[in-house]
């Protein structure tokens, strides 16, 4: 508002017109009064120029002039865009007819007035049309202003915009916007590059083709009735990726509302949770395994005790006298077949069992026992099995971790060899070439499928697993886990024949003399409380 | 292998598999003395002469753990398995 104060004593200029200087030199002095700057011309051509040179408010002309005639001026003045709005004041020393007047407003006149001038008729009359120039230049101004206004928003509103985008296109969420019908006109880069979809083929309601068939209804039926009620939205669900494949989304949308607060759009975002959901499910799963090892070795306890008493009672029964020799087949038949009880519940229950100590294991032992409880498979696919023991391995360690090491991995190896094949199973005393320290190397080499250079990277992944529905993809995860806490660490190559295929994993476990020693002692203390 | 004079203690909460123990133990050559707590074993330790203490691990009150803990500082000369 400063401005337009300002801008309302600027003075504004007025341009008299005259042949006769002494008619100027009256006109200046019945309008100096008004404090606005006076311009006097002598003649059409002289007022011409001052119109170019000055912006001028009104032009006050004597209609009767030797070289220009005040008509002939004003439609010259007229003709100018500039000057299409300028005040033309007539003054006519002769009485005009109705129409004169006439033409005179045709040649763009705004007003006349007749000699004898009245002064104050001519001040009024000047003065309003100053005036009215005046706050014609205002307005313009502030329309400028406007527009100087309106020009930096829309850039504001499109650096905003791209801000917008940008962060939009950098969260790893997929996001999108909708009308307040719910029907979406926007995504970020996410939701194409995931989807693999365009647009068009998105717009409106027709995203819903992503969602997994099984939950379309639910889904659709709860985000209608919060589109409905304007109410935030959120949903666990499946979309489909381009390639096919479902992930498990958490989907989000809040309703955004203009200034007056109705529903303007949608905002709304899918957060990626398969990995969070199979992280959850694998601990549901660790979970209960430990509950199961926890309830095997209680069982381990409540029934290997009986099966010993049995096992004593029919011992002492084969031999007895008062036995006749059928009553005696019958026993030793019994004690067959609770030899093969004890045997299954050693292998199994015992996989359970958790010490608390690292003790002495055996890796020869290890994996002699996890060979044998494989031996059917291995007969089944028509797997050949070489066994190359040079040493007992002996080690400090749990043998319950060891032993889900290497069944790992020896299973792992089977499956790749549905057709049959040759299974190579190394124990040998190593020195590792990186670390220089001594200790047991166990490979274990397959002539199955082999690992293609796009999953080598993965393996070792935690959910990573070729097996599809069959693997936890936890199994390489775990071993890995194991071995370094052992110092040690597993490799793996495949090498390529025309032939076939040979993938050899190699675990290396340290165990310097110290240990080697320590664990003997170990040995000789767990002997006691076994 | 069996010399007459070895006396093996057998520990054990449950009646059948501590009787049948030492019904087998004793037809292998051995002389068996019984106990159905490790505080009857402590007990019978004190009282004579035990060459090998074979007891359960998992007892209600003292388990064949503390069992041997407590053998170990007080007998120790004495196996326990």
């Amino acid at each position: 508002m400063t401005e337009l104060t300002t801008s309302a004593h600027e003075q504004v200029n007025i341009l008299m017109v005259d042949d006769q200087p002494g008619k100027l030199l009256s006109y200046e002095a019945i309008l100096s009064p008004l404090g606005e700057n006076l311009i006097k011309a002598n003649s059409g051509r002289e007022a011409l120029e001052h119109l170019l040179k000055h912006d001028v408010a009104v032009v006050l002309m004597d209609v009767s002039m030797p070289d220009i005639d005040g008509f002939q001026l004003a439609e010259m003045i007229r003709e100018h865009p500039r000057f299409r709005k300028t005040a033309i004041i007539f003054i006519s020393g002769v009485h005009l007819t109705d129409t004169d007047r006439l033409k005179g407003y045709e040649r763009g006149a705004v007003d006349y007035i007749a000699v004898p001038i009245i002064p104050d008729l001519l001040r009024a009359k000047v003065s309003v049309f100053s005036e009215l120039h005046r706050k014609n230049r205002q307005l313009e101004k502030l329309n400028r202003e406007l527009e100087q206004r309106v020009a930096e928003r829309t850039e504001e509103l499109r650096q905003s915009e791209s801000q917008f985008r940008s962060l939009a296109n950098s969260i790893p969420q997929l996001a999108w916007m909708a009308d307040p019908a719910g029907g979406v006109f926007w995504y970020n880069q996410r939701w194409y590059d995931y989807t693999g979809t365009t647009l068009e083929e998105m717009r409106g309601w027709r995203w819903n083709k992503q969602i997994h068939p099984d939950n379309v209804a639910a889904v659709t039926e709860k985000l209608q009735r919060c589109w409905t009620a304007g109410e935030p939205w959120e949903d666990t669900f499946p979309l489909k990726g381009k390639d096919g494949s479902y992930r498990w989304f958490l989907s989000r949308a809040l309703p955004i509302r203009d200034a007056a607060g109705n529903l303007a759009s949608w905002f709304g975002t899918n957060t990626d949770i398969t990995d969070r959901k199979q992280a959850e499910e694998a601990l549901i799963k660790s979970e209960r395994l430990a509950a199961m090892g926890r309830l095997a070795g209680i069982i381990a306890h409540e029934i290997n005790n009986p099966l010993e008493a049995i096992s004593n009672a029919f011992y002492l029964l084969h031999d007895h006298p008062s036995l006749d020799d059928e009553a005696r087949y019958y026993s030793r038949l019994a004690e067959e077949e609770l030899a093969r009880i004890t045997h299954i519940t050693r292998q199994t229950l015992s996989f359970y069992r958790e010490s608390q100590q690292p003790v002495a294991v055996s890796l020869s032992e290890i994996l002699d026992n996890i060979i044998e409880l494989q031996s059917r498979k291995l007969q089944l696919n028509r797997i050949i099995l070489k066994k190359d023991f040079r040493t007992v391995g002996k080690i400090q360690g749990f043998s319950v971790e060891l032993k889900q090491v290497f069944l790992n991995i020896i299973t792992n190896a089977i499956q790749a060899m549905p057709d049959g094949g040759e299974l190579q199973v190394k124990l040998i005393h190593a020195r590792d070439w990186s670390s220089g320290q001594n200790g047991m190397r166990v490979n274990i080499c397959d002539t199955g499928l082999g690992i293609g250079a796009q999953n080598a990277k993965k393996i070792f992944e935690p959910f990573f697993s070729t097996k599809e529905a069959k693997g936890t993809g936890l199994g390489l995860w775990i071993s890995k886990g194991i071995i370094q806490k052992y110092g040690g660490h597993i490799r793996f190559r495949t090498v390529r024949f025309k032939t076939g295929n040979i993938t050899c994993f190699s675990v290396f476990i340290p165990g310097s003399a110290a240990t080697q020693k320590a664990s003997s002692d170990m040995a000789a203390a767990s002997a006691l409380s076994a | 292998m069996a010399d007459h004079k070895h006396v093996i203690l057998c520990v054990d909460d449950e009646d059948n598999p501590l009787v049948l123990r030492k019904l087998v133990l004793e037809k292998a050559g051995y002389q068996v003395a019984t106990a159905h707590s490790a505080d009857e074993a402590l007990n019978i330790l004190e009282s004579r002469r035990i060459d090998l203490v074979l007891s359960d691990h998992l007892m209600p009150g003292v388990t064949g753990a503390e069992l041997a803990q407590e053998i170990k500082t007080r007998f120790p000369a004495i196996p326990f398995t």
